[in-house]
C-alpha cells in the first residue's frame, strides 16, 4: 500500500523545500561539519512539504546536548528526551496514548502526525537495541532514526558497536600494541529488516534526493521503519569540519556506505556507483584511520576493502533474490 | 604564599589543558597544586574554565577568588568578574575590551594549541624559565610547533612577579580518576569492563590506553547491564573485575548488584557522583546518591562502601576495595564525585602491590560454594579446580550451590550471609582508620562530611577552629566512632552536597544530630571562602 501511495505523492522540488520554516532552529551547538543536523533538516523538509508534524523522542547522545541547553531550545516540534537506552519506548508510549486519545474522542483524527524516534548509534546500536527491537516488533507506527556517527561523540569519542574496524577511539585506542577497533561493524539496519517491518532504508545526506524519497516512504509506511544516516562526525573522526559532505559522498561511492532500502521484505540497492572508488580514499580522509597508512599496515586497508566487497555482494545477491520472485 | 589561577575561554581552545601544563610545572618546582575543571556537557563552544590553586602547603581544595585571570574570551571576563580581588591581574586577549594585560593569545594558536601560548605567557608572568614549559610539553605529537608557539608567547609577554620557591619534594600530578585507575591495577585488576559515562569515564580511557602496559583487559560493551554481568562472570571465572559509572549507569546495575549479593560474589563498583537525578547535570558535582547506593538492591545482602576524598584516599582505598570483595566475597563500591575524580591533586602516592589472598578451598571433601561456616565467608574456588564443582546461584541455595526453596535451608543460608555482616563489622570496628579526623582536632566544635568535601572542610576548619571528622567507610559506618568523636563537643555542623540532607539522614540512623547544616546542591563543589562564610 505504502508503495501506491508513495508513487503517488511527489516531492516538490528544492527550491520550494527551503522555503519552509525550519523547526530545527539555528543556534544550536553541533559542531561546525556535524551531519545530524543536516540529516535532520533534510527530515524536516519532506515532512514540512507532505504537511506532516513530527513528534520526536529524542535520546541522551550530541543532538540532545546541543539542541537543548538552558535557556535555549532549538526544536519546533513536540519533543521529549527521557534516557539513553530508550528512545524507542518513550516514543512507543507517546503513539500508543495518542491513539488511545483519538480512539476517546480527545484529540482530532484527521491531522497528519508522524512519531519518531532520534538517536544517535550509541543509543541504536548499543544501549537502545533492547527497546528498539521491541519497539519494531510491536509494531508501533513510527520511524526510527538513527543518526550513526560510529562511536560515542559527546562523552569523549569511545567505542560502539557502529565503530568500524580499525578505527581509533578512546577505549579502543590505537597504540604499540593495538590497531584500533579489532570488530566489524554491526551491519543494524539488516538486523532490523530482520524483523519484518514494512520499510528500512540506509541513507546518507550527500544523497539527499535518495534520502528525502526514502524518508518520504517512511512518513507514509503504515507501522515501523528504521532509517540509518551517516552522520558526518569532523571531531571525532579527525576530519576536516568544510569536507563533511565530501567525506559522505566518498562513503557512499566507496561502497562503504550503500544506499540500500527494504521495502516489504523486498530488497532494492537505491544508487549504484558506476566505478567504486577504493575505499582507501575514504579511509584516508579521516585521522582515525591514520595508522593504517603505515607501509606495514597496508594490508589492514586491503582487508577493510574485502569486507566493503563482502557486504556490497550480500546486499546485490539480497536484490536479485527479490527480481527472482517477482 | 598562595596563588589562584583562572584561565577560561571556550571549550576546545586548550583551557584544560593550559592549565594542567601550567600545573604541571608548578608541581616540577615543588608546589602543592589542585586544579578544579569547570566544563559545561558541551562538545564545543560554552565557558570552560579551570583554576590552579597552588602553595608552598598542602592545597586540595578549591577558591573561588583568582589572583591571576586569563580570559581568552569576553564572556570569561563576564563570568569571571565576581572571582577578582581589588588586585586580581587580568590577562586577555587582545580581541578582549577589558583592562589588563593584553596579548594576542588567540593569533599565537589555533584550538588546543592556544594551552601552549596561554603556558608560555603564565610562566614569563611568573618569572619561570620557559624551558621548564618545554619540559612538559614533549610528549606532545606536535611538539616542534608547540614549542615554537610556547616560545613566542614567552617572548611577547611581560614578567610581573618572582614567585618564591619552595623547597618541598616534587609530589606527582594526578587525578582523582587516575589514581583510582592505578589503585585496582596495584589491587590486582585483571578485568576493567565499563560502559561511557560522565564523571567515571576518565578511568576506562586510562585503563584502555595502558591495558598492555598493565597487563589487563579493558572491555566497553553495550549498555550497564552488560557491563556489570561480565564483571560478575569475570569474578566467577576467578579473575578480580571492576567497573566504574555514574548514578544512571549504577540505576541500571541494580538488578544484578542483588544477584550479586546472593552468589556472593566479589565485585568492585566505581560510582562517580554528578548532579542528578536522571541525565541531572552530567559535568558537575553532587552526593545526592548516597542513600540509593547504600541501600540499592532487593533483599538482604551484605556491601561495603568506601568515600574516597582525595587522589591518595582514591588510590588505596580503591586498592583495598579489591581486597574486602575478595576477603568478604561482597559487592564493594567506591562512592566518589566529579570533583574528586576530574580535578587534579599533588600527591605523594607510593606505588605498591597489595593483593591479599583470599581464603580457598583446601581440596578435601566436596567443595561446597556456601558452606556454612562461623564466620559466614565459604572458602573460595575457581571453576577448574581440582575436584570441585563451582556452583554460583542468584536463586536460594544450599551449601552446595543447589537451588531450594526448603525454609530451614533458606533461614540457614540467610543466617550464614548475616554472620558474614558481623565478621565485616568486627573487622572495621578493630580498625583505627575508618574515620578521619582533621582541621583543628582539638575543638569542640566539630564538622561531620564525607567524600570530596573533606579536603574544604579540613583547610576551613584550621582557619576556624572546627575539628573534621570524615568517615572514609559508609558501609559499615563507623558510628561508635564518629559518636566518641562528638562526645564533648558543643557544636556538631553537618556539611553535605544534598537538598534533602542524605548524610544527615545517616547519622539520624545511628541517632547523630546535628546543630547545624550546611547544604550545597547547586551541583558546584563547596569553595573555601564560601564555607568560610557559611560557617562563620
Amino acid at each position: 500500500m505504502a508503495q501506491v501511495k508513495a508513487a503517488e505523492i511527489k516531492i516538490p522540488p528544492l527550491k520550494k523545500l527551503t522555503n519552509y520554516p525550519e523547526k530545527l532552529a539555528p543556534g544550536h551547538r553541533l559542531c561546525a561539519g556535524c551531519g545530524a543536523s543536516i540529516i535532520i533538516r533534510q527530515m524536516y523538509m519532506v515532512a514540512n512539504a507532505l504537511g506532516y508534524e513530527l513528534i520526536i523522542a529524542n535520546a541522551t547522545g550530541c543532538v540532545e546536548v546541543c539542541t537543548t541547553i538552558y535557556p535555549y531550545n532549538s526544536w519546533k516540534s513536540p519533543w521529549i528526551h527521557n534516557a539513553f537506552e530508550n528512545a524507542a519506548a518513550t516514543i512507543s508510549g507517546v503513539e500508543a496514548a495518542y491513539k488511545a486519545l483519538k480512539r476517546k474522542g480527545k484529540l482530532p483524527t484527521d491531522k497528519k502526525v508522524k512519531f519518531v524516534a532520534l538517536a544517535g548509534d550509541g543509543g541504536t546500536y548499543d544501549i537502545g537495541f533492547q527497546s528498539l527491537s521491541g519497539a519494531l516488533e510491536r509494531g508501533h507506527d513510527f520511524i526510527y532514526v538513527c543518526y550513526d556517527n560510529e562511536a560515542y561523540m559527546n562523552t569523549g569519542i569511545q567505542r560502539s558497536s557502529a565503530t568500524p574496524k580499525y578505527a581509533n577511539t578512546t577505549t579502543q585506542p590505537v597504540g604499540s600494541e593495538s590497531l584500533g577497533k579489532p570488530q566489524s561493524k554491526k551491519w543494524l539496519p539488516v538486523v532490523a529488516a530482520a524483523h519484518g517491518i514494512p520499510y528500512v532504508a540506509q541513507v546518507a545526506p550527500s544523497h539527499w534526493k535518495d534520502f528525502m524519497e526514502k524518508f518520504k516512504k517512511a512518513l507514509l509506511t503504515e507501522g515501523p521503519s528504521f532509517i540509518n544516516a551517516f552522520s558526518v562526525c569532523p571531531r571525532g573522526w579527525r576530519s576536516k569540519e568544510e569536507e563533511g559532505i565530501l567525506v559522505t559522498k566518498l562513503a557512499v561511492e566507496t561502497n562503504y556506505w550503500p544506499l540500500f532500502e527494504v521495502e516489504n521484505g523486498k530488497w532494492r540497492i537505491t544508487y549504484k556507483p558506476r566505478n567504486p572508488k577504493p575505499v582507501e580514499e575514504y579511509l584516508k580522509m579521516q585521522g582515525r584511520f591514520k595508522h593504517l597508512f603505515k607501509p606495514e599496515n597496508r594490508r589492514l586497508i586491503e582487508e577493510f576493502q574485502a569486507e566493503v566487497d563482502n557486504r556490497w555482494e550480500w546486499l546485490n545477491h539480497m536484490e536479485e533474490m527479490g527480481e527472482e520472485k517477482c | 604564599m598562595e596563588r589562584v589561577i583562572l584561565i577560561g575561554g571556550k571549550a576546545g581552545e586548550g583551557v584544560k589543558e593550559a592549565a594542567n601544563l601550567f600545573a604541571r610545572v608548578l608541581v616540577n618546582r615543588g608546589y602543592w597544586v589542585f586544579t578544579y575543571h569547570d566544563y559545561p556537557s558541551l562538545i564545543r563552544g560554552g565557558h570552560n574554565f579551570s583554576s590552579i590553586r597552588f602553595s608552598l602547603f598542602p592545597v586540595k581544595s578549591p577558591k573561588r577568588k583568582a589572583d591571576v585571570i586569563v580570559a581568552l574570551d569576553s564572556r570569561s571576563v563576564r563570568e569571571h568578574l565576581k572571582d577578582q580581588k581589588p588586585n586580581t591581574l587580568w590577562i586577555v586577549d587582545t580581541s578582549v575590551n577589558h583592562e589588563g594585560k593584553k596579548y594576542p593569545i588567540r593569533k599565537m594558536a589555533k584550538g588546543v594549541m592556544r594551552s601552549s601560548a596561554t603556558l608560555g605567557i603564565l610562566l614569563k608572568t611568573f618569572g619561570i624559565p620557559a624551558e621548564e614549559g618545554i619540559e612538559v610539553l614533549k610528549e606532545f605529537k606536535n611538539f616542534e610547533e608547540n614549542r615554537r608557539i610556547l616560545f613566542n608567547a614567552y617572548e611577547t609577554a611581560e614578567k610581573m612577579e618572582e614567585l618564591e620557591i619552595p623547597e618541598n619534594e616534587k609530589g606527582e600530578y594526578i587525578s582523582g580518576s587516575e589514581a583510582i585507575a592505578l589503585g585496582a591495577v596495584d589491587g590486582g585488576l585483571n578485568v576493567y569492563v565499563a560502559y561511557p559515562m560522565t564523571p567515571a569515564s576518565p578511568v576506562l580511557h586510562y585503563l584502555a590506553a595502558k591495558k598492555e602496559e598493565f597487563g589487563i583487559k579493558v572491555v566497553q560493551p553495550e549498555n550497564e547491564i552488560g557491563t556489570i554481568n561480565m564483571v560478575a562472570g569475570a569474578v566467577y571465572a576467578g579473575g578480580r573485575a571492576m567497573t566504574g559509572t555514574s548514578g544512571g549507569g549504577f540505576a541500571l546495575m541494580t538488578e544484578t548488584l542483588s544477584m550479586i549479593g546472593m552468589a556472593e560474589l566479589p565485585v568492585v563498583i566505581y560510582e562517580a557522583q554528578r548532579g542528578a537525578p536522571s541525565t541531572g547535570v552530567p559535568t558537575y558535582t553532587e552526593q545526592a546518591d548516597l542513600l540509593f547506593v547504600l541501600f540499592a538492591g532487593h533483599g538482604d545482602f551484605q556491601r561495603i562502601v568506601v568515600a574516597p576524598g582525595n587522589a591518595e584516599e582514591c588510590y588505596v582505598l580503591t586498592r583495598e576495595a579489591l581486597n574486602l570483595a575478595w576477603k568478604f566475597q561482597v559487592p564493594v563500591i567506591i562512592l566518589g564525585s566529579k570533583n574528586v575524580a576530574e580535578s587534579y591533586f599533588t600527591a605523594s602516592i607510593t606505588r605498591e602491590k597489595v593483593i591479599e589472598e583470599p581464603e580457598v578451598w583446601n581440596g578435601s571433601g566436596t567443595y561446597n560454594r556456601y558452606k556454612l561456616t562461623d564466620s559466614g565467608i565459604s572458602p573460595l574456588a575457581s571453576p577448574g579446580t581440582k575436584g570441585a564443582v563451582v556452583k554460583s546461584n542468584s536463586y536460594e541455595h544450599d551449601e552446595y550451590g543447589l537451588t531450594t526453596e526448603k525454609p530451614e535451608v533458606i533461614a540457614a543460608m540467610k543466617e550464614k550471609r548475616n554472620r558474614k555482616g558481623a565478621t565485616i563489622n568486627s573487622y572495621f570496628l578493630k580498625r583505627e582508620d575508618t574515620v578521619k579526623v582533621g582541621g583543628d582536632t582539638s575543638s569542640k566544635r566539630v564538622i561531620i562530611t564525607w567524600g570530596e568535601n573533606g579536603s574544604v572542610c579540613e583547610e576551613v576548619g584550621k582557619e576556624l577552629g572546627y575539628k573534621v571528622v570524615r568517615p572514609l567507610y559508609l558501609e559499615p559506618f563507623p558510628f561508635e566512632r564518629i559518636k566518641s568523636e562528638i562526645a564533648e563537643s558543643e557544636e556538631v555542623v553537618v556539611v553535605e552536597l544534598s537538598i534533602s540532607g542524605q548524610f544527615e539522614k545517616l547519622l539520624g540512623l545511628y541517632g547523630i544530630t546535628p546543630t547545624k547544616r550546611i547544604r550545597k546542591y547547586d551541583t558546584r563543589p563547596l569553595f573555601v571562602e564560601e564555607l568560610m562564610e557559611r560557617l562563620s
